[in-house]
């Protein structure tokens, strides 16, 4: 019994578990690391960018900053729908200092607890997600969660115009 | 003592980049002055810069930058005391000096060891200088005290102080001397009066006391030495070390007066000790302190009567950048908030509702204008915060036309008018490279070889002269040379053979001149040494829009060019003309890019291929520019007759957007896209509107340009796919209309 | 409370030097060369000193030379704020009648215990 609880201490300090926040898009779950959400926020209209990606919404004014939100069904090929109520903007920061993004979700879920050894490499491609954005699968309560990673969506090419899309005019 | 210096060492980098500048600017003077009447108080001016930075960096522990400056100093002393004489190669050797200085200084900032290799070698090349005429001076402070410091320690010191009758006269006061000693240790004072005089002859400014001290404890000679070291001259002192610990006696504990020897004047014979007291001291000599008490008490009665004034003296104050930045945007942020309240405002007095003559809503509406005007003019103090003489950009360029003439042989006077001209800090710090490219390739190209200048019947020397001045909301400065002036042949041709143009364009001479600031213009072939750094003119002009302003060049052949650059005074509000495109797409316009506004004349469209392409305007062919097409903007466009023109200009060319309706005039606070997105081609920025929406402002010249790339005009001569900016034509007419001119021989590159 | 006048053209010198007078709870005048120091002192009172040497309109020893003119001034201590040590210097400094001198570089702890031998 001492033994058993005391292997169950060594685990958590090897694998210590880091707090996700949880969304729908699609009816499907997704989650991303909560020290990369800076906030929550309602939908409000976006003003469009000529030249940007169609998963692009617009800019919209967060207290004084001007920052891109991005339609989070349209990056993943996902069929796109008019936004409710429920409708969510998160807002991504991984930096003090660094780029904001907002992304836009169906609806929040839930904050859950992950260990990280539960995240897993996904088996294969997910249809219409890049690789690059997808930390790994977890399971939590039989539900499947896609873990997504948050720096590589702020550091999405298409968003930082370093990806060689345009640079001169 | 803990106090963090630190937080000085910013203002002392600070200064002591200004005093670099200084030197500099100094050193340069000296050595176009005539070699025999130097400028005493300019050699002064350059001393006392080194001078501070040297004594400075050692306080702030940059040994390295000390030392150096240390060599130049001296170097710069002996100038000053006119045993060494000015000359070229000196000057030369300490302008080096000054880069040197700026690098060590530079490392000694960002916490890196100097890799600069020239400075151990410009600083061997300073000692040898000095060596070879170093005679007595200087260090013998130093030697006398090496002399001095044998390091003893003995149980104390007995010191006779005889000092000279002035001593006084200089502010010094052997009672806080003796303070200082009893810091040292346990102290006993033993005065001699014997050389008083009586009362009546007593001179109260004279001191005729001497003194045997005698410290006991754990301190050394040289600090005793210290205490007396401003006084060495003025008097005898021995100091002997103690020889019996023990002795002399002495109440050890308590200070208290002990006991009298001496001889002569009895009851003036005390000693005691300073533990005591101020009083107890001043009143046992008391005759010979009278001059110092009295003026101690006339201080005090002056001091209640006389109150300092206070805060007179910082006439300005250093403050961080940051700082004024935050405040800048706050103040950015009250703007949006303002203009927030005056809508909601203007709403709620429309409402049918609230009686027109309800005094409430004639407060709020006054107070609101009020409000208005009140963050306005806080907003335009707060930007003047900003705002410094372009004299920061300016000088650098002496030393630069200094350096560089000599390098090409040149011979080469440059002027400056305005520098006190103002303008944001940011918008300089940017506009920095692209003069100096101007700069270097007017000497490059611009100026010809003496022997050249005096073939075409000119001076010698040539000319470079920068101006700068305010006009309007813009600053407008000048690059002019006296020399060849552009060659629009070589020009010409070079544009046909980079395959900017086709050979047969017919092109007027301004537009030629325009040949120089497109891509692709400038080639390898181009790129000096000086000039070079493989940055063309189109560089040039790309740096100078991307702060909204503009560059343009006039050139008249064997008399010179003159390169004018206008830029925004600030980079962080714009006045702004608020435009609707498609359906609710608001956007911003910068009023100085806006040359009128009018509807749209259908007889004036010039359809070509089936699209409104031109439009003629006050005789001259512009482009149309549809901007919900150009953006591909959502929505059904409206149609023409329905559009409204607004004649704007950038890039040195015309153009007539199309939009579906003018809204307000206002001052918009710029916002960065790129900070959290990217640059997006044809966008200034973004601002919030007073609903807490966000607006695009546009960016005319590069409007202009996607205009153009998105569908090329049908120029005859022209070569369709490379970006023809040559659809210049704001001389007269389209270009294909214009004669071409007779251009008379001219030689090398694109200068006559 | 003392107060002191400070004499030099480096503002972060001068910052320095009155930053550490004031924390012994000294009071500080600044001023940026002899000049603006002289109608200073003519203006005030004053139980000490401190001037550097070069300064550009009026020098440091231009400065206490014209300062001892000042009845007032006869005998308050003047410290020159020196980066020499040497003879000349201090013969210098004394016939235009300073007290004494410190030499520069030095912390602010060298500053308080050497004007501690002029003022207390």
């Amino acid at each position: 019994m001492a033994e058993q609880a005391k292997g169950t201490v060594v685990t958590e300090v090897a694998e210590p578990c880091q707090q996700y926040l949880s969304f729908m898009l699609n009816g499907e779950e997704y989650a991303l690391d909560i020290l990369c959400v800076q906030e929550l926020r309602g939908w409000c209209r976006a003003t469009a960018v000529p030249g940007s990606p169609a998963f692009m919404c617009g800019v919209i004014n967060l207290r004084g900053e001007i920052i891109p939100v991005i339609d989070l069904r349209c990056r993943f090929g996902l069929p796109v729908v008019e936004p409710s109520h429920e409708t969510v903007v998160i807002v991504l920061r991984v930096a003090p200092a660094g780029r904001i993004l907002g992304v836009v979700v169906d609806a929040m879920a839930e904050t859950c607890e992950l260990v990280s050894n539960e995240i897993v490499t996904p088996p294969a491609q997910i249809e219409g997600i890049p690789a690059e954005y997808v930390q790994g699968l977890a399971t939590l309560d039989e539900r499947m969660l896609v873990v997504l990673d948050a720096p590589a969506l702020l550091a999405m090419a298409e968003l930082t115009g370093q990806g060689g899309i345009e640079d001169e005019c | 003592m803990s106090i963090d210096l630190s937080q000085f060492i910013p203002t002392f980098l600070e200064e002591s980049f200004e005093g670099l500048a200084v030197m500099e600017s100094g050193l340069l003077s000296l050595s176009c002055a005539n070699d025999t009447d130097c400028d005493a108080e300019t050699i002064n001016a350059i001393f006392r810069a080194a001078h501070s930075i040297k004594g400075g960096a050692g306080t702030f522990g940059f040994h390295a930058v000390s030392e150096f400056t240390h060599i130049a100093e001296t170097l710069l002393d002996q100038l000053r005391g006119g045993q060494r004489l000015v000359s070229h190669q000196l000057v030369n050797l300490l302008l080096e000096s000054v880069d040197c200085i700026r690098s060590l200084l530079e490392s000694a900032r960002d916490g890196v060891e100097c890799s600069e290799p020239q400075v151990d070698s410009i600083a061997r090349q300073l000692q040898a200088l000095l060596d070879a005429t170093e005679g007595q001076s200087a260090d013998a402070g130093v030697v006398l005290k090496h002399e001095l410091s044998a390091n003893e320690k003995p149980a104390g010191w007995r010191i006779n102080f005889i000092p000279e009758p002035q001593l006084l006269q200089t502010g010094n006061e052997p009672l806080l001397m003796f303070q200082a000693l009893e810091d040292l240790g346990e102290l006993t004072v033993e005065v001699n009066t014997k050389q008083l005089p009586i009362l009546v002859e007593l001179v109260p400014q004279t001191l005729c006391l001497q003194w045997t001290l005698t410290v006991r404890g754990d301190c050394e000679r040289d600090q005793i030495l210290e205490i007396f070291e401003w006084v060495e001259d003025e008097c005898e002192l021995t100091i002997e070390p103690l020889a019996d610990p023990m002795l002399p006696p002495g109440p050890a504990v308590t200070p208290a007066v002990s006991h009298q020897t001496v001889t002569a004047v009895p009851s003036d014979v005390e000693t005691g000790t300073t533990g005591q007291s101020e009083n107890g001291v001043r009143n046992s000599v008391k005759n010979s302190s009278v001059k110092s008490s009295s003026v101690k008490n006339s201080n005090v009665s002056m001091r209640n009567t006389q109150p300092r004034k206070a805060g007179q003296e910082a006439s300005s104050i250093r403050v961080d950048i940051d700082k004024v930045d935050a405040l800048i945007n706050r103040v950015g942020e009250l703007v949006i908030t303002q203009s927030m309240l005056c809508q909601a405002g203007e709403c709620l007095m429309q409402d049918e509702t609230l009686v027109k003559d309800n005094a409430a809503t004639c407060n709020l509406a006054e107070g609101l204008s009020l409000l208005a005007r009140n963050t306005r003019d806080l907003q335009e103090e707060v930007m003047r915060i900003r705002m410094l003489p372009i004299s920061f950009v300016f000088n650098r360029f002496p030393r630069m036309v200094h350096d560089l003439s000599g390098q090409l042989g040149k011979q080469v006077s440059l002027t400056m008018a305005g520098e006190q001209t103002e303008l944001d800090k940011t918008v300089m710090e940017k506009l920095g490279d692209p003069m100096v490219h101007l700069v270097r390739n007017s000497l490059d190209h611009g100026l010809e070889l003496p022997e050249e200048r005096i073939a075409a019947g000119k001076d010698a020397g040539g000319t470079v002269h920068l101006s700068a001045c305010h006009q309007g909301g813009y600053i407008l400065i000048e690059i002019r040379d006296d020399g060849r002036g552009l060659n629009t042949q070589k020009i010409f041709a070079k544009a046909v053979s980079n395959g900017l143009i086709s050979h047969d364009a017919s092109l007027g001479e301004s537009d030629i001149h325009e040949l120089i600031f497109m891509p692709g213009f400038s080639t390898a072939e181009e790129v000096s040494d000086l000039s070079g750094r493989g940055v063309g003119m189109d560089v040039v002009r790309r740096n100078i829009e991307s702060l909204g302003g503009h560059v343009s060049v006039q050139s008249q052949a064997g008399s010179g060019s003159t390169f004018s650059i206008r830029l925004p005074l600030t980079l962080a509000i714009l006045d702004g003309q608020l435009i609707r495109t498609g359906p609710c797409e608001i956007g911003v316009l910068p009023l100085v890019s806006i040359v009128e506004s009018q509807q749209l004349d259908a007889a004036a469209i010039r359809v070509i291929a089936g699209q409104p392409r031109l439009y003629c305007f006050r005789d001259e062919y512009i482009p149309l520019i549809h901007l919900q097409q150009l953006f591909d903007l959502p929505g059904t466009c409206s149609p023409l007759e329905h559009c409204l023109l607004v004649i704007v200009e950038g890039n040195g060319q015309r153009a007539g957007l199309l939009v579906d309706e003018l809204q307000g005039q206002q001052q918009v606070v710029i916002k960065s896209l790129e900070r959290n997105y990217r640059r997006v081609p044809g966008l200034a920025g973004a601002t919030i509107l007073g609903n807490g929406s966000v607006a695009l402002i546009l960016d005319v010249p590069g409007v202009i340009r996607m205009a153009q790339q998105q569908a090329p005009q049908p120029l005859p001569g022209a070569v369709a796919m490379v970006e023809p900016v040559i659809t210049r034509p704001a001389t007269g007419g389209v270009p294909s209309m214009e004669a071409v001119e007779d251009l008379p021989d001219r030689e090398v590159g694109i200068y006559g | 409370m003392a107060s002191i006048l400070v004499v030099d053209d480096s503002s972060s010198l001068r910052n320095m030097v009155t930053f550490t007078l004031k924390q012994e709870g000294f009071e500080v005048v600044e001023a940026a060369d002899g000049k603006e120091a002289l109608s200073k002192a003519r203006g005030g009172r004053f139980d000490l000193v401190l001037s550097d040497v070069n300064m550009p309109v009026m020098d440091g020893i231009s400065f206490c030379t014209e300062l001892r003119k000042l009845p007032a001034f006869r005998f308050t201590p003047v410290l020159m704020l020196t980066t020499e040590s040497s003879p000349d210097m201090k013969q210098r400094g004394k016939s235009a009648g300073a007290t004494g001198w410190l030499v520069k570089p030095f912390n602010p702890a060298k500053l308080l215990s050497t004007i501690r031998r002029v003022i207390r």
